[in-house]
């Protein structure tokens, strides 16, 4: 397969990722998505908008040209490495502007987030940029993606709405909203799955090869084990959404909710698994349930790589471990399996919903 | 969950969706004419695991061991004329079938054979003869009597799998495999019960299962601990397994 190219959008897009992800293992720092190639930095109690502008590589040359051009207004620099040279000139421009400042990610381990009334920096580990934190056994959380044909939460979440419809594939509009995503992210994820082959002239998905192209990019963002059980009442205070299915809000994954869609497995002594739309949501509910060890949780509160998971939601045919609660659509409990190359991979060979609503794209 | 009235065999509770499972074993044993049989394989083991809380996960089959019976129909002529099934697959109320026929092995039966066989033989048929009565059942239906192998049991018939795949199980098994390994040794070994009981089966069996545990995960415990994770419900932390796996092999051997 030819080595296929990152399209400007999607490195704002990943680089977003990035900077989320970074600042949500840092007390104290948020970053959070604002618009297509924006986001709101806040360290302590200060916080301002800022545009995210992607590089490779930022030397001082490139840095000074930067300054040149670029509008008014905070910038944030995500680039794989950025000259000593080229931070030193930022870091003098800075003291030359009253109400913006320039702030940078250098891959290679340096987050200088900066700004007339706050600043910080953070230095990290770079393998902390290739993968999340890693959990024990060889678990690995989600990463933005910057190889292959799915690439980063556009990527996922366009692959994931064409297996959701793979007769009547959306729009790239409808996709992009659904996703939280830009539009022109989510095209160029299009673009990239026609010229692998995974999606057809038509639109449509190429089954089942473009399920398992996913699953091998799919895996959680954040999972956090919990103490205890959320009840109807602290899951409705908690933003679950209950009431509003159409809502982003909470759903179960795992096996006891695959069963309960038909899967053939046999399972004993597991815990509820609980997607939340959002690390924020994440936060939040790990608070409420006690984060705690692997051996002593009730429960897992995870975040899935597309929103698409919470906005999708389902209640079983037959009952689940918290009844109040919707499960994940069967594609997505699917995926789940599909990490399982021994069992799950033969649960899904048997696994044939009855219901017509539910298409078997595996 | 496990539950004991004086007399009974303890009760396990499955969850409801296992009602067809049930059904099917509850068929299956009820066939007129089968010889005994004793339940083995990932269901067994999830039963084991679970029933000490671990989240553990396995496929909609019913793995058997049972006995070779000499000049009769054999266990799985019996239930494939009952049930109106092929042999291959045998399929009873839709759920896969599989029979291992084992035969009594006295002293010197398995003299000159390798390792592997040896394992197969040996291990298979002591989980047979080592079964202990189980009652399954799901909420609010009758209780089903039937024989399971013992941690000890299963952690024989398991080695084998881990030590002497095929080349398509070890590419698509080999983690299920490996973890249901793990856990019964990591929940069933706490006090060494566990090895002293394969120490007393048939002569060789101990050296053999320590020397496919050593061989399989503990010479190189992160590519196991990899392999396995992929099959896990739940994170596995390697120095657990390295830390449990030298107690259990050094105890094999002593």
């Amino acid at each position: 397969m030819p080595k296929l190219r990152t399209k400007p959008e999607q490195r704002v897009d990943s680089a977003i990722e990035e900077l989320e992800a970074l600042a949500s293992a840092n007390r104290g720092v948020t970053v959070v998505r604002s618009g297509p190639d924006q986001v709101k930095i806040t360290v302590g109690r200060q916080g301002w908008p800022a545009k995210v502008v992607a590089r490779d590589a930022v030397s001082l040359r490139e840095a000074q040209m930067l300054v040149e051009t670029e509008a008014r207004g905070s910038k944030i620099i995500v680039a794989n490495q950025l000259s000593a040279e080229a931070k030193d000139f930022l870091a003098l421009r800075n003291d030359d502007l009253t109400n913006y400042w320039w702030s940078w990610l250098d891959r290679r381990g340096e987050l200088a987030l900066n700004h007339p009334k706050a600043s910080g920096i953070i230095h990290f580990e770079n393998s902390a940029m290739s993968h999340r934190p890693s959990l024990p056994g060889g678990w690995r959380l989600a990463a933005p993606r910057s190889d292959g044909p799915i690439r980063g939460r556009a990527g996922i979440s366009y692959a994931a709405a064409l297996l959701l419809h793979p007769a009547a594939p959306p729009s790239i509009r409808a996709i992009a909203r659904d996703a939280q995503m830009s539009h022109g992210a989510v095209g160029e994820a299009s673009k990239l799955l026609r010229e692998s082959g995974l999606v057809l002239p038509s639109g449509e998905p190429q089954i089942p090869e473009l399920f398992w192209a996913l699953a091998a990019v799919w895996s959680p963002t954040r999972i956090t084990p919990v103490a205890t059980l959320p009840t109807p009442e602290n899951a409705n205070h908690l933003r679950a959404e209950l009431d509003h299915l159409d809502n982003p809000g909470w759903c179960l994954g795992g096996d006891e909710s695959a069963v309960a869609w038909g899967a053939p497995l046999f399972s004993a002594a597991s815990r509820p698994w609980i997607w939340v739309p959002q690390e924020g949501d994440a936060r939040r509910t790990e608070r409420a349930l006690k984060p705690t060890t692997w051996d002593d949780c009730a429960a897992v509160v995870a975040v899935p790589p597309t929103a698409m998971v919470c906005s999708t939601r389902l209640f079983a045919p037959t009952p689940v471990p918290l009844p109040f609660l919707p499960t994940a659509h069967p594609l997505f409990l699917a995926l789940e399996l599909a990490q399982d190359p021994a069992r799950g991979h033969e649960i899904l060979d048997q696994w044939h919903p009855a219901q017509h609503e539910i298409q078997r794209v595996w | 969950m496990r539950s004991n009235v004086s007399g009974d065999p303890p009760l396990t509770i499955l969850p409801a969706a296992s009602q067809r499972l049930l059904d099917a074993a509850r068929h299956v044993l009820a066939t007129p004419g089968l010889p005994p049989v004793v339940l083995i394989g990932g269901l067994a083991v999830t039963m084991r695991v679970g029933a000490a809380g671990i989240a553990h996960r396995a496929t909609v089959d019913i793995d058997l061991v049972t006995i070779y019976v000499d000049r009769e129909p054999q266990a799985l002529e019996i239930l494939a004329a009952a049930h109106h099934s092929e042999q291959h697959p045998l399929l009873v109320d839709n759920v896969k079938v599989d029979l291992i026929p084992t035969s009594p092995i006295v002293d010197g039966d398995l003299d000159g054979f390798e390792d592997d066989d040896l394992l197969f033989l040996a291990g298979h048929r002591w989980a047979f003869e080592g079964a202990e009565p189980v009652r399954l059942s799901t909420a609010g239906s009758p209780p089903l009597k039937i024989d399971v192998a013992t941690p000890a049991g299963l952690v024989a018939a398991k080695s084998h799998a881990v030590g002497h795949p095929n080349s398509v199980r070890r590419a698509t098994k080999h983690g299920s495999d490996l973890l249901d390994l793990f856990r019964l040794i990591d929940l069933y070994n706490n006090d060494g019960s566990l090895t002293q009981e394969l120490r007393s089966g048939p002569t060789e069996l101990a050296r053999i299962i320590a020397d496919v545990a050593e061989r399989e995960i503990l010479i190189n415990p992160a590519a196991a601990v990899s392999t396995m994770s992929s099959a896990s419900p739940t994170p596995i932390e390697a120095d657990r397994v390295t830390d449990a796996l030298e107690v259990f092999i050094e105890e094999l051997r002593a």
